[in-house]
């Protein structure tokens, strides 16, 4: 087992995730998409932990930094979104916009 | 189970993993058909009843045959319900429950699965569970159900992070998530458990898990008074079975997780006591914790939430108590209340256990109806002068009676031939027992009439005749007639 | 081509990558395609536990049982509870009102992923030494932590806090 394979679905979950995040218009499901991006990232760090040049446990560390972070961030994003729903009555993405207005 | 788990994966080995698995879930489904048997039974004595006693000796097969009745129960799905995952929700919150019970060890060579991650490998399986709750509640499109599935996840989740944190303590004691490992480092007496140096651990980590089981200090997803039973308000039959299923499998593991963490495992409390096998020592651990718990969480029951059910007595400390847990359930705190809320109940628990009970085990045990009790009538052929009053009185006109000459020729007057009261109709108003001028017509103290056919309520003279058990001692006819009376 | 999947599927760590990856890939696509929100978060949580799954055959037990836990596990119940406070009109996501931009979008992953794997497939990646010991790697991961990443460590630490109170004061009501 090389890493290629890791790095393929990692690629392939990336894109998944890039494209719902960009495409989506429901701020909940804008946010999995990033979870599901920095997941690929994760993957790669984990991959590259084992298989890459220098097999060490830097690379499952980070990951875990990752984790981390992005328990972090959903939480600020959710309670964000909870504030905004109430105040704007929405969670669509396309209607948060009072900044360009 | 060492040599197993370390041998290469074949078939021989799966079906020994295959086999093991079936008896573990057997135990514990043996284990949760005698947990819900006790806890009704302890919800029974601290109410002054009996508790289940009818299916079996002592009822021991009362939840048996609840089980087998819920699963011949007809499934319903609402109709506006999401079908998916209504269907899916139960699934997602067993299986991970019963996956958790893997890592626990039972004895030192005893055990399914030696992780190097146990315990967080427990905590991450049953935050899974918390997922089939919500989306329970959510796909019920119900909503009591949807307001139970959000309290539950949030008390969950936010009780599964003092259940962590409590056992930190001791992973930086013994240097190991490992719970083989943990337990074989408190080998050798009591004082060497984790519950000495980790007191606070310990309590933390009842409370947090009694809440994480939501039981009934921390029942608030199930609050009965106010959102019906919570989550599983929808579910029925085998469905709502898996949901009942996995929260004594919960009950199990954290039991055991606590015998495991804190109290020593399979290790013997005293160096002199090693003779006893550790595979007898855990079960027994866990059974005096799952005690505790019970008692414990249960008893409480009868204080904040649940005063109706409960005996006076506690009921009358609920009121009392009630106020300061509304208060203070809503903002997740207010440990120390509740802790002296469950000792309080265990007090009630203990004090009703051994008193008389209120129920009576109704038909080993006749009922003591009072003597002036109006039963079905006992009549004596003998005494009969057939007189007819009794059936010229009776309002209902149910009862039907024919003389014959008296067969002695000496004698004067008639005997009775047949005397037939229909019972389908007697209002056992006393009347016919009333008028009687010989006490022939006596009523009794029985009231059992219950019979598959109602031409079976049409008693015949030798029925009455043979209705001689708890005859009234004293018949009004003998007493005299009329306060006045007897007072001039 | 078919007999290099089998050869490829006949190894047995081989076999449950193919697996867990299958999974995670279907569990991601059906997020993007589901029409209803809930639907969309479970889709999604099992592409983390199948995740979760492939850290552990990759020897990060640590990291892989940390995913079912913060991923599976919380993330996902924090999703739902989001979408239960939040109301979604008709519960099902609009159709795309932008024909262009989603097409121009699918085209610009898809070629994102063209290079990606153009690039991974010419990479030549070779370990200077061998893979570490995955036996008890938690140990290990424990004493990093605290040796040589205790700063990141605890400006971690902080970060939740600050995060976690951040949560809490931003989606407090305004009463209360
Ligand atoms: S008890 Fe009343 S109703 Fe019954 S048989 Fe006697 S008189 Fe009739
Ligand atoms: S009143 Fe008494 S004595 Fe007279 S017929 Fe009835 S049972 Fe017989």
């Amino acid at each position: 087992m090389s890493i290629t394979p890791y790095l393929t679905l990692a690629a392939i979950l990336f894109c998944i995730g890039l494209y719902g995040a960009l495409s989506k218009k429901n701020a909940i499901i804008v946010l999995l998409s990033i979870e599901l991006m920095l997941n690929a990232v994760n993957l790669n760090l984990i991959a590259f932990a084992k298989y890459g040049p220098k097999p060490g446990l830097a690379g499952q560390i980070f990951s875990l930094f990752n984790i981390t972070v992005a328990a972090a961030e959903v939480a600020v994003g959710i309670a964000i979104l909870i504030n905004l729903y109430r105040n704007r009555g929405t969670t669509d993405v396309t209607d948060m916009d009072t900044m360009k207005r | 189970m060492m040599h197993f788990l370390e041998q290469p994966f074949g078939w021989s080995n799966f079906f020994v993993f295959l086999l093991l698995g079936i008896v573990m879930l057997l135990i514990v489904l043996g284990f949760v058909t005698y947990a819900i048997y006790f806890e009704r039974k302890v919800i029974g004595w601290m109410q002054f009843r009996i508790g289940p006693n009818r299916t079996g000796p002592l009822g021991l097969l009362q939840s048996v045959a609840d089980v087998t009745k819920l699963l011949i129960k007809e499934d319903t799905i609402p109709r506006k319900a999401e079908r998916q995952l209504f269907i899916l929700a139960p699934v997602i919150t067993f299986i991970p429950s019963f996956a958790a019970i893997a890592v626990l060890p039972f004895a030192s060579n005893l055990f399914f699965a030696d992780l190097d991650v146990g315990i967080l490998y427990y905590v991450a399986l049953s935050g899974i569970s918390t997922i089939g709750i919500v989306l329970g509640g959510w796909a019920s499109n119900n909503k009591y159900a949807l307001l139970g599935g959000m309290r539950s996840a949030a008390q969950m989740i936010s009780y599964e992070v003092p259940l962590v944190i409590s056992v930190v303590g001791i992973v930086m004691m013994t240097g190991t998530l490992n719970l083989r490992l943990i337990v074989e480092g408190q080998a050798g007496g009591f004082w060497h458990w984790n519950f000495i140096p980790q007191i606070i651990g310990f309590v933390v980590f009842v409370i947090a898990g009694i809440s994480e089981l939501n039981r009934t200090p921390f029942d608030l997803p199930e609050a009965e008074s106010e959102l019906v039973a919570g989550y599983h308000v929808e579910y029925s039959g085998f469905r709502f079975a898996f949901f009942m299923l996995a929260e004594y499998v919960y009950v199990f593991a954290i039991a055991s997780l606590t015998t495991v963490l804190f109290l020593g495992g399979w290790q013997s409390p005293l160096p002199v006591l090693d003779f006893i096998p550790g595979i007898i020592l855990v079960p027994a651990q866990i059974f005096v914790h799952r005690l505790f718990l019970l008692l414990a969480a249960r008893d409480a029951a009868a204080h904040p939430d649940r005063p109706a059910h409960g005996s006076r007595l506690a009921g009358a400390a609920a009121a009392r108590d009630r106020q300061h847990f509304r208060q203070r359930d809503f903002n997740g705190i207010g440990g120390w209340g509740r802790m002296k809320g469950i000792m309080k109940g265990l007090g009630v628990t203990f004090k009703a256990m051994t008193a008389k009970k209120v129920t009576y085990a109704y038909p080993d045990v006749p009922l003591e109806m009072p003597d002036r009790f109006r039963g079905i009538q006992h009549f004596e052929p003998d005494k009969c002068i057939v007189c007819n009053m009794c059936a010229k009185i009776c309002p209902t006109e149910c009862i039907t009676l024919t003389g014959k000459p008296n067969p002695d020729p000496e004698k004067k007057g008639k005997v009775i031939d047949t005397y037939d009261i229909n019972f389908e109709i007697c209002i056992l108003c006393d009347l016919c027992t009333e008028v009687c001028p010989t006490e022939a017509i006596v009523m009794t103290n029985n009231f059992e009439l219950s019979t598959y056919s109602r031409d079976e309520l049409f008693k015949d003279m030798k029925w009455l005749t043979d209705n001689n058990e708890n005859v009234r001692k004293e018949n009004n006819s003998a007493a005299p007639k009329g306060g006045a009376k007897a007072n001039a | 081509m078919l007999d290099r999947l089998i050869g490829f599927l006949s190894s047995g760590e081989n076999l449950v990558f193919f697996v867990f990856s299958l999974v995670a890939i279907c569990g991601a696509i059906f997020m993007i395609s589901l029409t209803r929100v809930v639907h969309m978060v479970m889709a999604l949580a099992l592409t983390f536990l199948s995740l979760g799954g492939i850290y552990i055959t990759l020897g990060a037990e640590f990291v892989g049982w940390v995913q079912v836990l913060i991923y599976a596990g919380a993330i996902t119940i924090l999703m739902i509870f989001g979408i239960m406070m939040t109301r979604h009109r008709g519960e099902a996501e609009t159709e795309p009102q932008r024909p262009w931009h989603n097409g121009l979008l699918l085209v610009g992953a898809i070629v994102l992923f063209g290079i990606l794997f153009y690039v991974i497939q010419n990479a030549t990646i070779t370990p200077q030494s061998a893979p570490v010991d995955p036996k008890d790697n938690t140990l290990q991961i424990g004493q990093l932590l605290f040796n040589q990443y205790v700063i990141p460590f605890e400006i971690m630490s902080v970060l939740l806090t600050v995060a976690f109170i951040g949560a809490i004061v931003v989606a407090k009501r305004e009463e209360d």
